[in-house]
C-alpha cells in the first residue's frame, strides 16, 4: 500500500476560498439558522466573507456525548461536505457554548476518524463563543445522580447526554483524558480563541437586556447562586477561557461596552456580528 | 498573520518501508504514577440488552491515521492527568409523596438556601408555590411567603438550567435564618427529587480521588472530608455508591478516618462495553459544633480501562523520509480493535533546556497478537531543538471503548537515531 503524505497547503497557484461554518450548541438542531442563531447573526456574518455562497450552518444532535457520531460525527460530515462542495482550502469555525467542546473533540483526536485530518488542515482558526470548556455548575445541579435510585428514566426526562457532560467534574476528567487545549495539557492544532461572557444584564428597565429575547431575569437570579460573579448566567467566564486562548472579553469588543450573557453571545447583538465579519476579512 | 496550519498527515500502511537509519531502544521503566498492565485481559463488547441507559454510537476507524503538529516551546506541560476535585455546598434527596405531604425535614446550615423541588411527574405532581408549605424555627410559611426569589421550569431552562418539567425553585430570605426546616406539600403525588444547595453556608464536603485513571485490577482511594472555611471538620457518617457508564451501581463501603474523614477504595470488577466515564457518589452527615447537621452530597469523575493491550516495550526511532523522526511502538494486544498512541516530543533548545516540540498521534486497527503504532515528528517541528530527546506522556488508547490502557510520564530518551 502506498504512504501518502499530505503537507499544509502550498500558496503558489492555488486560490484559497475562505469558507465559515456555524457551530450551534447543546439541543438536536433541524433549522438551527432561524432557531438557534437567527438570520441576524448569521447574515452579519457572512457580510465579512467575499463569496457569501461559503458559509455553512451546521445542524447536528449535540443533545449526546460530544464524541458520540451523532454529535462530532455529525459535524464532521457537515464540515467535509462544505469543504468539498465549495472548495474551502481556509475554513473559519465560529462555535458557540457546547459546540466548541464538540469541535475540540475533532481537534484533540485527529485519528478517531479519518476524515478529521483533512478537515483540520484546512481550519485556520476557531472562533469559540462562550465554550463550556471546563463545564458549568449548572450541570451537576441538575443532574441528581447522587439519588441512589439513578437509573429512574424520569430524572434522565430532561437531561441529555450533553447536559451530563457538562458537569464540572466530567469536563475536567474529559479535559485530562481525552481532550487538547487546557492548562497542562499540549496545544490544539489550531488556534482556538475564546469570546468570553462576563456579565448578565437583566434589569427590566435595561435596554441591553432585550438584546437576543429578554434573557429571564427570574431565573438568572436564581441560577447565578452556582456562578461565580464573573459569568454569561450559563457559564463561569474561568470555564469559557479554560481552553485555547482568551480572544476578547464582551465589553472589550461590544459597542458601548456592553455585556454579552449566553443567550446573547449567539445573537447579533451590540456588534458582535460585526466583529466577527472583520475577523473573518482577515 | 495568518497562521498556516502544520499539521502533516501521514496515511500509511504499518511496515511501509522507509530509510532505514534506525536505532531499537527499550521504554525506560515505568515510573511512580505511571499506568502499565500488569496482565492483559479481553474487552467485553456486547452490551446487556437491558441496561439502565441508551447505547451511545462510536465511531469506529479502520484506516490507519497518524498526525503531528508543533508545539509552543515555552509551553509548561503536565506529564500526568491531574484529579480534579470540587467542593460541594449541597445535596439531593428523593422522596415520596407520602413523605412530602407529612413533612421532610432539611437540614440548613446557613441562611438563604436554595431549595427545588422536582417531581417525577409533571402533570401529577406539579405544585403551586402556595401549595408548599416551609417551618423554619417557630414559622411556618408558604413557599412564596418563604422565598425571596421563586422560579419555575420555564424561567430555568430559559436560564440554561436544564430542570425538569414541573421543578419550582426557592431561595429563602435570608432573615429566616438557619436550622432545621420543614418542606411540606399536603397535594403531593408521586415522587419528588428535593435539592438544597447552601450557597452562603461554610461547610463543605471535598471529595478528593488519588486518580482519575485506572485498569481494571487496580484500586482508587478516595477521601471524603468536611470543611468549615479551611478548617477540616469531622464527619459523622459518609455512604455512597458506584456507577458505572452503564448506569449499573455498585454499594461502597466508607470507613472512618482518625482525622474525622472517610475514605472508600473503588477497584471496578469489569468495564462494561458501555463507553463512558464512571462517577462516586459519596453522601455525607456532618455537623456544625452545634448540634445541627449538616448534609453534602459529592460527585467524584474517573475514567476505567480493560487492560485490552499495552507497549510491549521496544521502540524504533528512525529517520524519517521527511527528515522527520518516526517511533515505532511494538503494542501487544488481547482485543481486536482500534489503538492509538499519542506523545509529546522534547528536545533540547539552543539555550540547553529540554522544550516540547511536537505532539504526535497514531491509530491503526490491530488484531490480537503483536503489532507496531508508529508516531511520526516532521521535521519543521523539530526545527530549533536536538538531541538528546524525550517521549513524554506517552498514551495508549482503545479507541471504540474510550478506554486508556496505559500512560508513561517519561518513557523514552535518545540521541539522534
Amino acid at each position: 500500500m502506498t504512504c501518502l503524505l499530505s503537507l499544509a497547503l502550498a500558496a503558489a497557484g492555488a486560490q484559497a476560498a475562505t469558507g465559515v461554518a456555524l457551530v450551534h450548541g447543546t439541543g438536536h438542531q433541524t433549522d438551527a439558522y432561524d432557531d438557534y442563531w437567527q438570520a441576524a447573526m448569521v447574515e452579519g456574518i457572512r457580510n465579512g466573507l467575499a463569496d457569501r455562497n461559503n458559509l455553512l450552518v451546521v445542524n447536528c444532535d449535540f443533545d449526546q456525548y460530544m464524541w458520540d457520531d451523532r454529535a462530532a460525527g455529525c459535524l464532521a460530515t457537515q464540515l467535509a461536505g462544505f469543504i468539498q462542495s465549495r472548495n474551502i482550502d481556509r475554513l473559519i469555525v465560529i462555535t458557540h457554548s457546547n459546540g466548541g467542546n464538540v469541535m475540540r473533540w475533532i481537534l484533540s483526536n485527529p485519528t478517531w476518524d479519518a476524515r478529521y485530518p483533512d478537515i483540520i488542515r484546512r481550519i485556520v482558526k476557531v472562533d469559540a463563543i462562550a465554550p463550556s470548556s471546563a463545564g458549568t455548575p449548572l450541570a451537576d445541579a441538575v443532574i441528581a445522580g447522587n439519588v441512589f435510585e439513578s437509573s429512574l428514566g424520569w430524572l434522565l426526562g430532561y437531561k441529555t447526554d450533553a447536559v451530563r457532560q457538562q458537569q464540572v467534574g466530567w469536563m475536567a476528567t474529559y479535559n485530562q483524558q481525552y481532550l487538547l487545549g487546557t492548562a497542562g495539557r499540549p496545544a490544539l492544532p489550531v488556534p482556538f480563541r475564546d469570546v468570553v461572557g462576563t456579565d448578565v444584564a437583566s434589569s427590566p428597565f435595561s435596554s441591553q437586556a432585550y438584546c437576543g429575547g429578554y434573557a429571564d431575569s427570574v431565573g438568572l437570579e436564581i441560577t447565578q447562586n452556582w456562578l461565580s460573579s464573573c459569568s454569561d448566567g450559563f457559564i463561569e467566564c474561568t470555564s469559557a477561557a479554560a481552553a485555547g486562548s482568551v480572544w476578547f472579553r464582551d465589553t472589550q469588543r461590544t459597542s458601548g461596552g456592553q455585556v454579552l450573557n449566553h443567550n446573547q453571545s449567539r445573537r447579533a447583538c451590540f456588534g458582535l456580528e460585526a466583529t466577527l465579519a472583520n475577523d473573518i476579512r482577515g | 498573520m495568518q497562521t498556516r496550519n502544520k499539521l502533516v498527515l501521514a496515511l500509511c500502511a504499518l511496515g511501509a518501508a522507509l530509510p532505514a537509519l534506525s536505532a531499537t531502544r527499550a521504554l525506560l521503566p515505568p515510573q511512580d504514577g505511571d499506568m502499565v498492565p500488569a496482565t492483559l485481559l479481553p474487552r467485553t463488547t456486547v452490551a446487556p440488552a437491558a441496561q439502565a441507559v441508551a447505547q451511545p454510537r462510536v465511531h469506529v476507524e479502520r484506516q490507519p491515521v497518524s498526525v503531528s503538529w508543533p508545539l509552543p516551546r515555552d509551553a509548561a506541560l503536565q506529564a500526568r492527568p491531574q484529579p480534579f476535585a470540587r467542593s460541594s455546598r449541597e445535596y439531593w434527596t428523593d422522596v415520596s409523596a407520602t413523605e412530602l405531604q407529612r413533612g421532610v425535614e432539611l437540614p440548613l446550615s446557613a441562611p438563604g438556601a436554595v431549595i427545588r423541588l422536582s417531581p417525577g411527574d409533571g402533570t401529577g405532581g406539579r405544585l403551586q408555590p402556595s401549595a408548599v408549605r416551609l417551618r423554619l424555627g417557630s414559622r411556618t410559611l408558604g413557599a412564596d411567603q418563604a422565598a425571596s426569589q421563586l422560579a419555575d421550569a420555564a424561567s430555568l431552562r430559559a436560564a440554561g438550567m436544564a430542570v425538569p418539567d414541573a421543578t419550582l425553585v426557592m431561595k429563602l430570605r435570608p432573615e429566616l435564618g438557619s436550622g432545621t426546616a420543614t418542606l411540606q406539600a399536603p397535594t403531593a403525588s408521586g415522587r419528588y427529587v428535593v435539592h438544597v444547595f447552601e450557597p452562603q453556608s461554610a461547610f463543605s464536603v471535598t471529595a478528593r480521588a488519588d486518580r482519575d485513571d485506572l485498569l481494571v485490577g487496580q484500586r482508587l482511594h478516595l477521601r471524603v472530608g468536611m470543611q468549615e472555611g479551611e478548617r477540616d471538620r469531622p464527619l459523622q457518617a459518609a455512604g455512597g455508591f458506584l456507577r458505572a457508564p452503564d448506569g449499573s451501581t455498585t454499594l461502597l463501603d466508607y470507613r472512618r478516618q482518625p482525622d474525622g474523614s472517610f475514605a472508600a477504595e473503588i477497584a471496578p470488577a469489569a468495564v462494561p462495553a458501555t463507553p463512558g466515564l464512571w462517577e462516586v457518589h459519596s453522601f455525607t452527615v456532618g455537623d456544625d459544633g452545634q448540634g445541627h447537621a449538616v448534609r453534602r452530597d459529592t460527585t467524584t469523575v474517573f475514567t476505567a480501562a480493560t487492560p485490552d493491550a499495552r507497549l510491549d516495550g521496544a521502540a524504533e526511532v528512525r529517520r524519517a523520509a521527511d527528515r522527520g523522526l518516526d517511533v515505532r511502538l511494538g503494542v501487544a494486544a488481547a482485543s481486536a480493535s482500534r489503538y492509538a498512541a499519542s506523545a509529546v516530543l522534547y528536545g533540547r533548545d539552543a539555550h540547553g533546556r529540554m522544550v516540547p516540540a511536537a505532539y504526535a498521534q497514531s491509530a491503526a486497527w490491530l488484531e490480537p497478537g503483536n503489532a507496531a503504532l508508529v508516531l511520526h515528528y516532521d521535521a519543521a517541528s523539530l526545527r530549533g531543538v536536538g538531541a538528546p530527546y524525550e517521549l513524554r506522556d506517552l498514551r495508549l488508547q482503545d479507541q471504540p471503548a474510550m478506554g486508556l490502557v496505559e500512560r508513561r510520564a517519561l518513557a523514552l530518551r535518545f540521541d539522534a537515531p
